[in-house]
């Protein structure tokens, strides 16, 4: 094993790639939450009343709340008065177009290897990219706006289309959720928005870019996306932030409405600073995902790799309501170092001929923890129900752990529900056969890893698998246990 | 687990309240109670008992003052008829949770297996039931195993000595429920290094009154010991049981548990057995098939502690008519477990619209070199499969039950005594009307 332990070693020395931070000049209000730091945001996003009320009855809420224990993660409690829950980049008011956005903001997305300007040209993807809670640029907003669509960020959202917000908001993931949720409802600065009309297939990938920069912040971003009747769209959230050596908290809210004959595809790559090799610092990701398939023959499907954070608790999850709607959850979870994560879905069929499939891959490596949690729930009325999980673990490293929670509840005889899990290491075989036929150890690892993980691989789109093996390669790279 | 109600808590412990007066085991019995009380019965949203809400069953069911009186109604004759016709064996009797000696017919010598009564006196003399009685319980946190520390009277000690192929012990429960009434019985198995044990459980009543047993059994088998338990419950729908099931394993040593769940109020099994050597073995096998408005819920919990051991863990389920059956599994691999093999799986088919099927397999895995699996189905008959048989001339109904009872069988093979295998069989033909 020494071999194995040294190139363990290696690989996980490998510093964090996003590590940087860059000195904007930031608008921020006093650390700590109370009423007036719920109103102090309000107003500097210049909201109207009713949605100041809603933060409020959330921030109320949330106060009577209790911080969920029951997750299998283990962080030290999270001093919610020492947080900054607003933390804007100056700028000037509203950029007409990228020339006018500042420029250390544009360097900043070109380190991270998203120049807006390229991204534009090259790859047709509509990019919103929201830094320390806050949306500082859109692309493609004219291409998309000719066809109906309205992608922008949260804030924007709330001035131009408050029917819209008003309407939605909410809708899937009501303030009062859980403890997060309803600390997201009290405080979230910004987010995307996207609106899909009746009948359009959105011609371009739709993309957020999030990143944590200042220091002590908390990001709290509220994406909502709202397809309707017979619209498609796919949707591509990123994550980077710059490492520190404290634990920052990241607690966002994504909603997702999908009408009749509606399908909303959402891929993530999470990358989050995961804290460095001794488990210091790193993002909190204490996200709250959920869509609902309101609409017959309507469909969600949650992709996510995630190779961030140095604690997460996220559950995207499908409330299938309309007939013959279909929910999809395709998760790569890798964990190393001091990394916990306890993730997972959940598939509540309600309607007829529901369907829902659910792929997981956890790859563990290093002293990491990592957690499927899941709950298929069938309900009375849903005839013919159709559920199909998979859970298998990979692990790497004597250290690390790979635990399954998946709850199967069935009330309907007509479902058909079936789940398996497994859990092995990298067979040394496996190795052996391709050491024999010359591929070094590392690249046969990296190798099986990717044969293993494909399966979600597959179904990210195109820009985002390239960048998402990458990511899987440098974290794991080597790590054979 | 928080406390729901102090009352029913309190009820309980009083009940039985005169034997901490009168028995010596009181330095047990009391921190086992005082243990009881700080936990409590399971609250609404303790985690291991999410879909049986047993504090407000049991409260609903029972009145735990009424409860004083002990088992008259059966006679020794009558129990003795009830016994499978099986000479080569050992049958004994316990009458409302308390072992009756008398009742009993002993075959094996006291050379090969000890069979004692566990009370204030055994405990002095025999010092291996002194260190063993409730060693297994003490860090699973379940009310149930302390509140059963604390007022269990009159246990059964079984003691398969070294290098003994036993003969097949029988045990039968025989309860009589005038009124509302609740047994605690205990047993307490020890196997030898080398020596066989096989025990078969099954329980009779009499009276038309809500029973509830809260029955225990722990056992520790030792290197290169094998032991076989069945458990039959069939009862009424007057019966309410929680049973428990502790196991310890040390190198080398097989345990093969059956259980088999057929008709109750509410049965609610914690299987809990420890894998604390190399090269263990444990297969664990159930069946529940069920209608009217049964509730079963399987618990099962196996811990991995010891490098190369393998567990095996197959349930089936079949439930009809309002009837609700859970299952949680949990394989817990411990760090330097490993080698482990670990397989599971739980089927379930559901036959009408109120049934309602739980299940929760559960993998908690800290070690890396290990091969661990679960799986899980719930569904329903395969049409086509049906339609062949029908076009074959075979009734729907009988059909049916040809699939259902191949489904079941697998479960039923591993029965080894023929006369609860012949019994098993028997009750699924009954249950699919055949």
């Amino acid at each position: 094993m020494s071999k194995d332990d040294q190139i363990l070693e290696e690989f996980t020395s490998k510093e964090y790639e996003h590590g940087w931070s860059v000195d904007f000049e930031a608008d921020e209000a006093p650390l700590g939450i109370n009423e007036d730091i719920v109103r102090f945001i309000s107003t500097k996003k210049e909201e109207p009343e009713w949605l100041l009320e809603w933060r409020l009855k959330a921030y109320r809420r949330w106060t009577e709340m209790t911080e969920p224990t029951w997750p299998n993660v283990k962080y030290p409690a999270i001093n919610y008065q020492g947080i900054r829950y607003y933390s804007a980049p100056k700028q000037k008011k509203n950029p007409k177009n990228l020339s006018e956005v500042d420029p250390e903001l544009l360097k900043t997305f070109e380190r991270l290897g998203i120049s807006l300007q390229e991204q534009k040209r090259l790859t047709g993807v509509a990019v919103d990219a929201v830094i320390d809670s806050v949306s500082v640029a859109t692309t493609f907003k004219e291409t998309l706006s000719e066809l109906g669509i309205i992608f922008c960020s949260f804030s924007e959202a709330v001035k131009e289309h408050p029917d819209l917000v008003k309407k939605y908001l909410g809708s899937v993931v009501p303030y009062n959720d859980n403890y997060f949720a309803a600390l997201n409802s009290a405080v979230f600065s910004d987010g995307s928005f996207c609106y899909i009309p009746k009948g359009v297939r959105c011609p371009m990938e739709l993309s957020t870019y999030f990143r944590i920069n200042a220091a002590n912040t908390g990001q709290f971003e509220r994406t909502l996306i709202v397809a309707e009747e017979a619209s498609y769209v796919s949707y591509l959230e990123g994550c980077t932030a710059p490492q520190r050596d404290e634990n920052q908290l990241h607690a966002a809210v994504v909603e997702i409405f999908a009408a009749k004959d509606a399908e909303v595809k959402y891929s993530t790559v999470q990358n989050w600073y995961p804290g460095d090799r001794n488990g210091k610092g790193g993002i909190y990701n204490f996200v709250t995902k959920r869509g609902i398939c309101d609409g017959d023959n309507s469909k969600i499907s949650w992709t996510q790799v995630e190779t961030g954070s140095a604690v997460t608790w996220k559950y995207p999850s499908c409330i299938l309501k309309g007939d013959n709607s279909s929910g999809e959850f395709y998760s790569v979870a890798v964990t190393n170092n001091h990394q916990q994560a306890d993730t997972g879905t959940k598939m509540i069929h309600i309607g007829k001929n529901t369907r829902s499939r659910i792929v997981s891959k956890g790859i563990s490596a290093g002293k990491s923890q990592n957690s499927y949690r899941g709950q298929v729930h069938i309900l009375k009325r849903a005839e013919n129900a159709r559920n199909f999980s998979q859970c298998d673990s990979l692990l790497m490293g004597d250290q690390c752990g790979a635990h399954t929670f998946p709850y199967i509840d069935v009330e309907n005889n007509s479902a058909q529900v079936e789940h398996e899990a497994t859990t092995s290491k990298i067979g040394e075989d496996q190795i052996f056969y391709c050491q024999q036929r010359g591929i070094d150890e590392e690249s046969a690892v990296a190798l099986i890893v990717n044969g293993f993980a494909k399966e979600v691989m597959n179904k990210l789109p195109m820009e985002f698998a390239v960048e998402a093996q990458k990511l899987l390669a440098l974290t794991l790279e080597g790590s054979v246990g | 687990m928080e406390v729901v109600d102090r009352n029913t808590e309190e009820l309980l412990i009083n009940h039985y309240s005169q034997l901490l007066e009168t028995d010596p085991l009181g330095g047990l019995r009391k921190a086992a109670r005082e243990a009881f009380l700080k936990l409590g019965l399971p609250a609404k949203k303790a985690e291991a008992y999410k879909y049986t809400l047993i504090a407000r069953i049991l409260g609903k069911n029972f009145d735990f003052t009424a409860l004083t009186e002990p088992a008259t109604s059966w006679k020794k004759e009558a129990c003795q008829d009830k016994f499978y016709p099986n000479d080569e064996a050992n049958h004994l009797v316990f009458t409302n949770g308390l072992y009756n000696q008398e009742f009993s017919k002993i075959k094996s010598s006291s050379a090969d297996l000890v069979i004692e009564t566990i009370d204030s006196q055994s405990l002095e003399n025999i010092a291996d039931l002194k260190q063993n009685l409730g060693a297994l319980t003490d860090d699973k946190q379940d009310a149930f195993a302390w509140l059963n520390l604390a007022t269990f009277s009159q246990g059964l000690f079984l003691h398969s000595l070294k290098n003994k192929d036993n003969l097949p012990t029988y045990i039968y429960h025989f309860n009589d429920a005038p009124a509302a009434a609740v047994s605690m019985p205990r047993v307490l198995a020890l196997v030898e290094s080398g020596s066989r044990l096989r025990v078969y459980e099954k329980t009779f009543r009499s009276g038309e009154a809500n029973h509830l047993t809260n029955s225990l059994v722990e056992v520790d088998v030792k290197a290169n010991g094998e032991l076989r338990w069945t458990k039959l419950q069939n009862q009424t729908m007057a019966d309410y049981a929680i049973e428990g099931f502790y196991g310890i394993q040390e190198r080398d040593s097989r345990i093969y548990t059956n259980t088999f769940t057929f008709k109750t109020a509410l049965t609610r099994n914690n299987l809990y057995l420890s894998l604390d050597a190399e090269n263990c073995e444990t297969h664990m096998h159930g069946l529940y098939h069920l209608n009217q408005t049964s509730h079963v819920d399987n618990y099962t919990s196996v811990d991995h502690t010891k490098p190369n051991s393998f567990s095996n863990e197959l349930y089936k389920g079949i439930v009809d008519e309002k009837a609700h059956a859970v299952f949680n599994g949990k394989i817990y691999v411990r760090p330097q477990a490993q080698k482990t093999n670990a397989f599971q799986s739980n089927n379930n088919i559901i036959l009408s619209d109120d049934a309602k099927v739980n299940t929760k397999p559960q993998l908690e895995i800290w070690a890396d070199d290990v091969k661990c699996s679960h799986g899980c189905t719930t569904g329903q008959l395969d049409e086509e499969a049906i339609f062949y048989l029908r076009s074959r001339g075979i009734a729907k109904q009988h059909a049916k039950a040809l699939m259902l009872n191949a489904f079941a069988s697998e479960t039923v093979q591993e029965v080894q005594d023929e006369h609860i295998r012949a019994e098993v069989e028997n009750l699924i033909l009954n249950k699919l009307g055949v």
